[in-house]
């Protein structure tokens, strides 16, 4: 009688769901028993039944336990509704997931140099080694950039991350094996990268440069080209029923990063970004749905159908509410959020 | 492109990569609100808590009783000339280093260099706008004047001599003289006029230091050499700065200069002795020595 063969079962860790994988040569699968034995002891410490068709087999979170070795023996009912004979021993070894992570990196970190080291750290409560690692890096879109060749120097648990430009967005990976062969993943981490500049800002840089001071201006001119007058409430620079716009002196080539804080905002149009050709329009709106809600949304005119995002909504009790509005702009990737302060 | 007799991917957006791609944005318009502050920056990096300038920053309107969205406080409408002014940290006083008059954006693009800061000591250079004569906000900017030459320097002219090539020696002279007298054991000092001025003797290897490769440049020395004493024989007062912060307005006196070979014929000397002619720290010695543009309605008494 046709028995079915259990895949290789890689080392894992028993306190989350662990997918077994079977193959078989025979009639249609009805339902797979699987049976796991401790191969020292030999006493069966999981006996279970799973219908359906697929050739795999779920063997439940904490259906064993940690740090032991086992070995895994499967039946295959077919449709004609006759268990197969047993199939061979699969041995494995269980053990609860190490520590892997980066040490050196907290979430959003800005790193102020076009390499980087980054740091693992690695333990098991088990004792069980790392055999090998590699790193990853993910451009802001998580498009794999590069990933390093596979490290065994378990002593060293560092890479040299290159070539990081300035000014851009990216996501760190690591991922290891144990001896067992276990697999790990550290946790995706987003950094981004804005090299030291030269001394810190200032509209007048000076230098010392073959005896003597070199100084030189930084001044940005930004003024308000049009004909309004406005009056001003406290802080606040009143555009009821106006606009103010500044079309010299500025240039984003690419990326935004936008912060602004008004209060008594109206529905319509509240901001405008363009090229002179494509615009980008942020404007608010009132929905009903029982609560009347306000969401700021966001349309990209480009020539193409309009791409537009939303806010999440937000209330607004009284013309004194003042709100934070943030738009960034990443590779064309765009984000918006509305908050009250 | 035709195909199938049908005009396609023709149009200038056809084959556009992404609907969301929106560069060069020049332009930015806020309406129908009251609006606290607009702050933009050109890249997706978290932003400070509390913002200000910096080298990301593209726009920053505080709208605090202005429309400026600048780093200036000042437009061309408002301010008629610039001045760059410089003073010791510390010292109250601003001395003005360089004058610009503004007719043009362009004109606020500024940049210079001031020979006339002795080293070892920290300076203040700020930058202010002036209208009409009444000068606006300084904007600051502090740096430590170091060096590890000798400077010579006069109207078109710098050389230097690394310091450790190089020795400076100073008297200080003054009139006068001791008149002794019938009734007293002591002389009396006379003094017949109020100088009081340092003199000195410099030497110096005067050679081209490449400072990338950390190399003396050895070829075309001779010329090289000869432009330095055409250079102290040119009869133009000239200022002599230390790296450890003594600085002197000086003229070179006539006949010391000597250019002598010291062991290899490429490793000569050049010395000369000098007299203090002049208060270095004062703009109208300086000005009447021809080291600096600054005229008297910014000197600083």
């Amino acid at each position: 009688m046709t028995s079915p063969v259990i895949q290789k079962i890689n080392t894992f860790d028993p306190t989350q769901i662990k997918k077994i994988y079977l193959t078989w040569d025979g009639n249609q699968v009805l339902e797979k028993r699987l049976v796991v034995t401790n191969s020292t002891t030999n006493v069966v410490v999981y006996d279970g039944i799973q219908s359906g068709y697929k050739l795999e087999y779920d063997l439940p979170a904490n259906a064993i336990t940690s740090d032991k070795n086992y070995y895994a023996q499967a039946y295959i009912k077919d449709s004609n509704n006759v268990w197969s004979s047993i199939s061979s021993k699969a041995y494995f070894y269980a053990v609860n997931t190490p520590t892997f992570d980066f040490s050196n990196i907290t979430e959003n970190q800005i790193i102020k140099n076009s390499t980087f080291d980054a740091n693992l750290i690695y333990s098991s409560q088990s004792g069980e080694l790392l055999k090998e690692f590699n790193f990853y890096i993910y451009n802001s879109s998580m498009v794999l950039l590069y990933n390093s060749n596979m490290l065994y120097s378990t002593s060293n648990l560092t890479y040299k991350y290159t070539s990081l430009e300035d000014n851009k967005s990216y996501y760190l990976l690591a991922k290891g094996t144990t001896v067992n062969g276990l697999e790990l993943q550290s946790s995706l981490k987003h950094i981004f990268v804005e090299y030291l500049q030269p001394s810190t800002y200032t509209t007048l840089y000076l230098e010392n440069v073959d005896g003597h001071v070199k100084f030189e201006t930084n001044l940005i001119i930004i003024k308000y080209n049009g004909t309004e007058t406005f009056v001003y409430d406290g802080d606040f620079i009143d555009l009821s029923g106006k606009s103010i716009f500044y079309d010299t002196g500025f240039l984003l080539a690419s990326d935004l990063n936008m912060e602004f804080v008004i209060k008594k905002m109206k529905t319509g149009s509240l901001l405008e970004l363009n090229n002179g050709i494509y615009k980008i329009v942020l404007s608010i709106e009132l929905h009903c749905d029982g609560n009347n809600y306000y969401v700021a949304t966001l349309r990209v005119e480009n020539g193409l159908d309009g791409y537009m995002i939303h806010s999440s909504k937000f209330q607004r009790t009284s013309d004194t509410n003042v709100f934070k509005i943030k738009l960034t702009k990443e590779n064309d990737l765009y984000d918006l959020s509305v908050g009250r302060i | 492109m035709i195909g199938l007799g049908i005009g396609f991917l023709g149009s200038y957006d056809s084959i556009e990569a992404t609907p969301t791609k929106v560069e060069d944005i020049d332009y930015v318009s806020l309406s129908n609100c009251k609006a606290d502050y607009m702050y933009m920056a050109k890249n997706a990096n978290p932003l400070d808590e509390n913002l200000a300038w910096d080298n990301n920053t593209v726009l920053f309107a505080t709208f605090n009783q202005g429309t400026l969205a600048g780093n200036a406080d000042f437009t061309i409408e408002t301010v008629s000339d610039i001045y760059i002014k410089k003073r010791k940290v510390g010292d109250y006083k601003w001395r003005t280093v360089y004058t610009k008059k503004i007719t043009a954006e362009s004109d606020f693009d500024i940049s210079g260099i001031d020979y006339l800061s002795s080293f070892n000591q920290d300076w203040q250079y700020s930058i202010v706008g002036v209208l009409n004569g009444v000068e606006g906000n300084y904007h600051i900017n502090e740096i430590f004047s170091e060096s590890d030459q000798y400077y010579i320097v006069d109207r078109d002219s710098v050389y230097g001599t690394l310091a450790e090539q190089g020795t400076c020696d100073t008297t200080r002279s003054g009139s006068g003289s001791y008149l002794e007298t019938f009734y007293s054991k002591y002389p009396t000092k006379v003094k017949t006029s109020k100088a009081c001025f340092d003199t000195g003797s410099m030497k110096g290897l005067f050679i081209k230091f490449n400072a990338d490769t950390c190399t003396f440049e050895t070829s075309g020395l001779q010329k090289y050499r000869r432009e330095i004493v055409n250079f102290l024989s040119n009869e133009k007062q000239k200022v002599l700065k230390l790296p450890d912060g003594r600085m002197w307005l000086i003229s070179v006196d006539p006949g010391s200069i000597t250019d002598v070979q010291d062991s290899h014929q490429d490793f000569r000397i050049i010395s000369f002795s000098w007299t203090e002619t002049g208060d270095c720290e004062s703009d109208e010695a300086l000005y009447y020595a021809g080291l600096s543009d600054i005229t008297s309605e910014h000197w600083v008494s």
